[in-house]
């Protein structure tokens, strides 16, 4: 093992007699091949441990790879016969042919699928690492044996994966078949000769030399107790008072429970026999609004013994047709005491209506007047929110129509995209003619966040502001989302430009043991979140249940805030920054849009990277500004940031943030309307 | 949902009223020309060019095998594509130009013109017309794009012989068409059948007693009526007394009766336009209609009137309906001491058995010789405006009158496929259901599946199972495919003969690999890369998943063509607009659908055989207990609201309360609810009764009338009370109600209260009959409807108890 030192500090004795025992304890079972760099940050000292040991190893020697067109049935053995065209399908002769045109560690585009084939002779074993990016499925066969194979139910962004291969002394026989759906596929490939468990080395050396800063040094975990043998599938949260000005937390669950939980964590049943109520609404016991599948329901305790007795329809203006996925979302009041509801639009059209709307209940006007159709266009609107200026906020799932996760802002009339709500209404006239794919695209109204997809999340749930003033942290103001699949909150911040509503989204916290379905801020300022994962999935893993998250007090570096300014955006931190950091550190910005259409799962395209950021501190040491001349309408502006510190030596808690320009401040570039399909 | 589909409708409606739609009737013209000397050409009407014809068969009787074929009209193009339109046979153009390559078609009625000459040979002759665009694969040019200008030289001979088919004129004019004209019903045991009363007044005038009726007034005098009458009331089964299996006739209406009667499809051919069935009181013996609505085959072999697969049950309460309808005038006693053996005699000579069957009594030769077809004259005999006294006489409109004479020396010269199938569904009256060609003539609720596309659709073994062995794939359906007996046979092989189709299923692709069954069984599952088709499709014995039912996976294989099941799945909204079914692989590239939908087929060809796809619900249940007190669960509900409410009592009795219609839905004894599909994955599919549950108020239940008319229900709510039972509360024509269903405190079933305000209008408890015995605790009982007046000055309430026919 060699140590290089390209920084001469106190730290390196310390560095160097750690090296020495590491070396000694390893020795027993042979030298470890890890070349250990440190450089300035964690990332700088992996890059450059990676190349220094992958240099120190003996290369692994490549042939080109062979490549066929289509589909091939690879032998028992792996051992393909480039010579042979293979037999089977296909109009055209096909023939294995040599592919130098296919470099490693470049990204091509490929025809799925494409097979590509290549022997490895080599005169020892190495423990090797295969790395490859690909958007698509894919099976690589070593040796004829599958060592990965994925198939993809939709098209996500490229993905890369490392896999560990064992190569063996003399020829190993490698075969990827790259891309199983679709027409084409884009794929790289690298293979390495370090393997996983120097890999592993190294991350324990880089923990030693830069500490990880983790999310739960300043906002921690609790899970909450729930009762015993109780799915506490939670399908809307509120916290309110009783008749006694005590505080309780009111839950309703996906099994039609409604629960409440004293501050003190003792649990009462108050309803129950509700049809999967997705949303709830309540100020005191004696105000409870439940949205079920069927109704919009208020709940009362008449005799006042404790539970509720009187189940009162409020609306069931809608129809349903029985279909599971005719889910019914909400529950928000604005100061007029009117509700807003948005329905799922993945139902049967044939019978069920308002799919795909989002509706307002006026609960004081007549029964057969409550219900007005308000906004339409939605796909699978899981979550509402009604700022401080009361406009409405709903998040949408991606899908077709819907080709990234989004957080709308709504207005009455408004579309977004989804046609199967133009079916949905039966006041409106019935449409002339269904609308194409391009009007569909020009009429909606663009999301004022696209969470992309993978990246910050894969469905989101409710959004709720930060109304802790300040108790939940430096975010007051802000919007948290939930996410049902990646058991992770996004924080959002949004600003108006010109009248348009847009901003930027953060990760916030991961790590929740289940779906983050609901939310909603406790009386102590901290953010509690309610979860279920069943029949919808999620990381977490636990089926259902509710957790906490506490602001310790201790702020971390974070980019609070992304503004779009006239020529660029302006990024507010949370902490001083130190001035030497900036111009060291890395801010990388590009841009791509999410292409419309009625595929489910569609790939960003269009990325192309920013440069000339020329970022500059602000006197106050709070605010970094990147340059950027054009700003272009209907893009996402992703930035990623290295080595920035703060004047305390902190590294940023989350190096990301994606901005969603719909407006320019300029208008510069507003007409560039070819690039927003 | 299926936007698409429902696009497509709305394009077609539109459609309708432009201008560019040169043709308004259905189907083509064909002048055919025999390929004799000197021979003139015979213009056809025909539904659509296609066609099979074995050696000796041609397009009309009346033609010979071989031919010159000149097929006219238009092809209907509603969505403008690149189009390739080809026969399999002869010359096609379409704006006289033939296809070379695919060429764009604009939207609108585009003539065509098919030249085919035709020269049989050892092999059958298959003429289809098959179209591909860019917008879908080839496929047989379905029968919905065939139009033809309306014309008035449509073929009165056509229209002719199917008229002498169903009035039987070769029964007695030998010598004419080959098809087997349609015969009467038996007479074998007519005597235990119809009163002698209404046999000798139908004798003298069977029109008087239903206008549509086929029966002709023979010449008889009344006298030899009497005699005639006394001999048909001899002729009764002897062995055994008459059937009096069905109760005496209620004097009221049996609206289990009611109901069969309007949802089963008795109105397709007995609705206000069809054959009245007024007067049948007067016509049958007791006992006698429910025996012949349980088997009409039996004594009336020709499958005009089908058989409904009645059980005893439901044919009395039909019967028990309309035997309330009586025809005085066919109630004066036939006169006595009328000679029954000289009956007979009249019966044997006077040619009532080239019609009618007597079992054991043949017809005397030669006794009542008529005129040779081909020797018939127009304007003479049963044809001439007034006929002379020994013809039978036929009541015939003038039309009806054209189109015989039309007919009248009609050579035969080969066995026609589409003129047999004409006969068969028309006698059968198939298009009053379905879709066949042209649009049903009757919409009911629920439809039927087309039969457009049939031949191409069904395996030929599988439509015998319908036809001949009573197989039925949609047993959630309300309305019934009849059972038309033997008489259907030859339909299985005229479908395929007249839409040209062949049978596909030979060709189709080898055996799937095991690799390929189990992608296949993947695609219909819930889990990965899985579609969830048994979400929405029967699986053998297991029930879809959701609410929606579809067709049974396990007997596709059986049942349907490969080239049709790869069109359907493909685009479904292409064969049927509107369909829930969705258009899974209309999205992903050509390649893939095809490589799926194999895999799909492969897996489904093992038929029975087929393994469980993943999240299929074999009985793996999620019991919910009823303890000390009532449980409240809201679900969908199999045949009923998608928010129903269902209340379990400890006293294990259960029921459901369907809050849009606000009616009981149904009662159950014993255990309570499976909430596995409403509660486990995903869930939100309805939960199951696990009891048999018994029908209450059907289409009626509290109602503004006592035939149980309503208006549109408000459902309010429910209160608990302290047990935690609801009281539901709802307006019913503006009347404010609550009901409340409590366990019967007197013993077994249910107790529902009704509370009615001060001052509301009268109101109807209506239940039909079923397995749920209703009776009134303090109402008063008027036979099928319970009448609520409110008191004017105070709150009003009525019971009624529910106990459970043959509960364990």
């Amino acid at each position: 093992m060699v140590v290089r030192f390209d920084i001469a500090r106190p730290a390196v004795m310390r560095s160097l007699v750690a090296a020495l025992v590491f070396f000694t304890t390893t020795s027993a079972w042979g030298a470890s091949p890890l070349v250990y760099v440190k450089k300035a940050t964690r990332e700088q000292s992996r890059q450059a441990s990676l190349q220094a040991t992958q240099q120190a190893l003996p290369a692994i020697p490549l042939e080109p790879w062979w490549r066929l067109d289509g589909r091939f049935e690879v032998p028992p053995d792996g051992v393909v016969n480039v010579d042979v065209p293979p037999s089977g399908q296909g109009k055209l002769a096909r023939k294995w042919r040599k592919a130098p045109e296919i470099k490693d560690g470049v990204e091509h585009r490929l025809p799925a699928p494409t097979q590509l084939y290549r022997t490895i002779t080599l005169d020892r074993d190495v423990a090797a690492t295969l790395t490859f990016g690909i958007d698509n499925g894919i099976v690589i066969n070593h040796d004829g044996k599958a060592v990965h194979v994925t198939i993809t139910t939709y098209i996500p962004p490229i993905r890369v994966l490392s896999i560990p291969l064992r190569l063996h002394k003399g020829t190993n026989h490698l075969q990827i078949t790259a891309g199983i759906r679709e027409k084409t596929t884009r794929f790289w490939f690298a293979l390495s000769p370090i393997s996983k468990m120097v890999t592993d080395e190294l991350e324990q050396r880089l923990d030693e030399d830069f500490p990880r800063q983790t999310e739960d040094a300043y906002y921690r975990l609790q899970t909450i107790a729930t009762p015993e043998g109780v799915p506490i599938e939670v399908g809307g949260m509120a916290y309110i008072k009783n008749r006694h000005g005590e505080t309780l937390l009111l839950v309703c669950t996906r099994r039609g429970e409604v629960w409440t939980r004293t501050l003190q964590g003792q649990w009462h049943k108050y309803a129950e026999g509700l049809q999967e109520p997705l949303g709830l609404w309540a100020k005191t016991l004696d105000e409870i609004f439940v949205l079920q599948r069927g109704e919009l329901t208020r709940l009362t305790d008449e005799n006042q013994d404790g539970k509720a007795d009187h189940y009162e329809v409020i609306s069931k203006h809608w129809n349903l047709s029985g279909g599971h996925h005719e889910y019914l979302f909400g529950l928000v009041r604005n100061a007029k005491g009117q509700f807003f509801i948005a329905m799922c639009a993945l139902g049967n059209a044939s019978r069920a209506t308002y799919l795909g709307w989002i509706s307002r209940i006026d609960p004081a006007a007549p029964m057969d007047q409550r219900f007005e159709p308000w906004a339409y266009g939605v796909r699978c609107p899981n979550g509402l929110a009604l700022n401080a200026n009361e406009q409405l906020f709903v998040t949408d799932n991606q899908g077709e129509y819907i080709p990234s996760s989004q957080l709308y802002q709504v207005n009455k009339g408004d579309f977004f995209g989804h046609p199967g709500s133009m079916f949905a209404n039966p006041k409106l006239p019935p449409w002339s003619e269904e609308p194409t794919v391009e009007e569909l695209g020009k009429r909606r109204k663009a999301a004022a966040i696209v969470f992309p997809y993978g990246v910050l999340g894969q469905s989101p749930t409710q959004p709720l502001f930060d109304t802790s003033e300040g108790r939940f942290g430096p975010f007051a103001g802000q919007m948290f989302v939930g996410d049902q699949t990646s058991s992770a909150i996004t924080r959002v911040f949004l600003e108006e430009v010109e009248g348009v509503t847009q901003g930027a989204a953060f990760p916030f916290r991961k790590g929740f043991q289940s779906g983050n379905n609901r939310l909603v801020m406790g009386p102590d300022g901290s953010l509690w979140v309610g979860q279920t994962d069943r029949g919808w999935g999620a990381t977490g893993g636990k089926e259902f249940g509710i957790q906490t998250l506490t602001w310790s007090g201790k702020v971390p570096f974070e980019i609070k805030a992304m503004h779009l300014a006239n020529e660029g955006f302006d990024l507010a931190f949370t902490k001083q920054i130190d001035a030497k950091s900036v111009k060291k550190a890395r801010f990388t910005l590009r841009h791509y849009h999410y292409p419309f259409g009625r595929t489910y799962g569609v790939a960003p395209t269009g990325h192309t990277n920013v440069t000339g950021l020329r970022p500059q501190l602000s006197s106050d040491g709070l605010q970094v500004s990147l340059h950027v001349p054009q700003v272009i309408a209907g893009r996402l502006y992703e930035l990623k940031i290295e080595g920035l510190s703060s004047r305390d030596n902190e590294n940023l808690l989350h190096d990301y943030a994606v901005y969603t320009v719909n407006r320019t401040r300029s208008n510069v570039a507003a007409d560039l309307s070819e690039t927003k399909r | 949902m299926n936007a698409k589909g429902l696009g497509s409708v709305i394009c077609l409606a539109i459609l309708a009223f432009s201008g560019e739609l040169r043709a308004n009737e259905p189907g083509v013209f064909a002048d055919v020309t025999p390929l004799v000397k000197n021979a003139a050409a015979v213009r056809l009407a025909l539904p659509r060019p296609d066609i099979v014809l074995a050696p000796t068969e041609s397009l009309d009787s009346s033609l010979p095998p071989a031919f010159s074929a000149r097929v006219t009209g238009f092809v209907r193009i509603v969505e403008e594509a690149t189009y390739r339109i080809v026969a399999s046979q002869g010359t096609l153009t379409v704006d006289g130009n033939a296809f070379t390559r695919p060429r764009t078609l604009t939207v609108g009625d585009h003539p065509f013109v098919l030249e085919w000459k035709r020269l049989p040979n050892a092999q059958p002759s298959v003429l289809s017309v098959s179209w591909s665009s860019n917008l879908f694969d080839e496929e047989p040019v379905p029968a919905s794009a065939w139009v033809r200008a309306p014309s008035a030289s449509g073929s009165d001979m056509q229209e002719g012989r199917r008229l002498a088919n169903a009035l039987g004129c070769q029964n007695c004019h030998t010598q004419g068409g080959t098809e087997a004209a349609m015969l009467g019903p038996k007479l074998t045991r007519i005597g235990s059948r119809v009163t002698p009363a209404w046999l000798f007044a139908w004798l003298a005038n069977p029109q008087n007693f239903r206008k549509t009726a086929v029966m002709p007034t023979m010449n008889l005098t009344s006298d030899e009526r009497s005699d005639v009458v006394a001999y048909l009331a001899s002729l009764t089964n002897t062995s055994a007394p008459p059937v009096q299996t069905q109760a005496k006739v209620k004097p009221t209406v049996d609206a289990h009766g009611e109901d069969l009667w309007k949802s089963i499809g008795c109105l397709a051919c007995h609705g206000s336009e069809g054959d009245t069935l007024a007067g049948l009181g007067s016509k049958y013996l007791p006992g006698a209609l429910s025996a012949f609505l349980q088997n009409p085959l039996k004594s009336n072999p020709s499958g005009r009137m089908p058989s409904f697969l009645l059980d005893e049950d439901d044919a009395n309460a039909i019967a028990n309906n309309l035997m309330l309808s009586r025809n005085k005038a066919f109630e004066s006693p036939a006169p006595q001491n009328a000679n029954a053996a000289h009956g007979k005699a009249l019966v044997q000579e006077r040619g009532c058995l080239r019609c009618h069957v007597i079992d054991g009594t043949a017809a005397v030769p030669d006794a009542s010789s008529a005129p040779a077809w081909n020797t018939l004259k127009s304007g003479r005999g049963c044809l001439a405006p007034v006929p002379p006294p020994k013809s039978p006489r036929y009541a015939l409109s003038d039309r009806q009158r054209v189109a015989l004479t039309a007919y009248l020396g009609t050579p035969n010269n080969a066995p026609a496929p589409r003129a047999t199938f004409e006969a068969l569904v028309d006698r059968f009256g198939c298009r009053r259901c379905h879709e066949l060609e042209k649009p049903a003539t009757i919409k009911f609720e629920e439809t039927p599946p087309s039969l457009n596309d049939v031949a191409h659709k069904l395996k030929p073994a599988w439509l015998s199972k319908v036809l001949l062995e009573r197989k039925r794939l949609r047993p959630w359906m309300n309305l019934r495919m009849p059972h038309y007996g033997e008489a259907a046979t030859p339909l299985v092989n005229l479908f395929s003969a007249v839409m040209g189709a062949t049978d596909n299923a030979k060709s189709a692709a080898p055996r799937a690999s095991d690799e390929q069954i189990k992608e296949g069984v993947r695609i219909l599952g819930r889990g990965e890369e899985g579609l969830a088709c048994i979400n929405c499709h029967d699986f053998g014995a297991y029930f879809s998943m959701g609410a929606t039912r579809g067709p049974d996976m396990v007997s596709m294989f059986e049942r349907l063509q490969p080239d049709w099941f790869k069109r359907w799945l493909k685009a479904p909204a292409r064969i049927s607009p509107g369909t829930q079914m969705p258009a899974f692989f209309a999205e992903m590239p050509a390649e893939n659908a095809d490589r799926r939908i194999a895999n799909i087929w492969g897996a489904l060809s093992l038929g029975s055989a087929l393994p469980p796809p993943e999240g299929l619900n074999m009985g793996e249940t999620l019991i919910l207990p009823v303890a000390a007190a009532p449980v409240i669960v809201r679900t969908p509900w199999r045949g009923g609201s998608p928010r129903s409410i269902v209340v379990g009592f400890p006293q294990k009795i259960s029921y459901v309360f369907d809050p849009d219609a606000c009616r009981l839905t149904g009662v159950w004894a014993g255990g309570f609810l499976d909430v596995k599909a409403l509660w486990s994955g995903r869930g939100g599919d309805p939960a199951k009764p696990l009891g048999v549950v018994r029908d209450v108020d059907g289409n009626a239940g509290l109602s503004l009338s006592p035939k149980g008319d309503r208006k549109a229900a408000q459902y309010l709510g429910y209160t608990l009370d302290k047990v935690g039972q609801p009281t539901f509360e709802y307006e019913l024509g503006g009347v404010r109600i609550k009901e409340i269903v409590v366990p019967n405190p007197a013993g077994q079933g249910l107790r529902r209260t009704f509370t009615i305000p001060a001052g509301a209008p009268p109101l109807w408890l209506v239940v039909p009959p079923n397995d749920v015995i209703v009776t009134s605790v303090n109402g008063k009982a008027s036979a099928g409807a319970f009448a609520l007046q409110a008191s004017p000055t105070k709150d009003s309430t009525w019971s009624f108890d529910l106990t459970l026919r043959g509960r364990p």
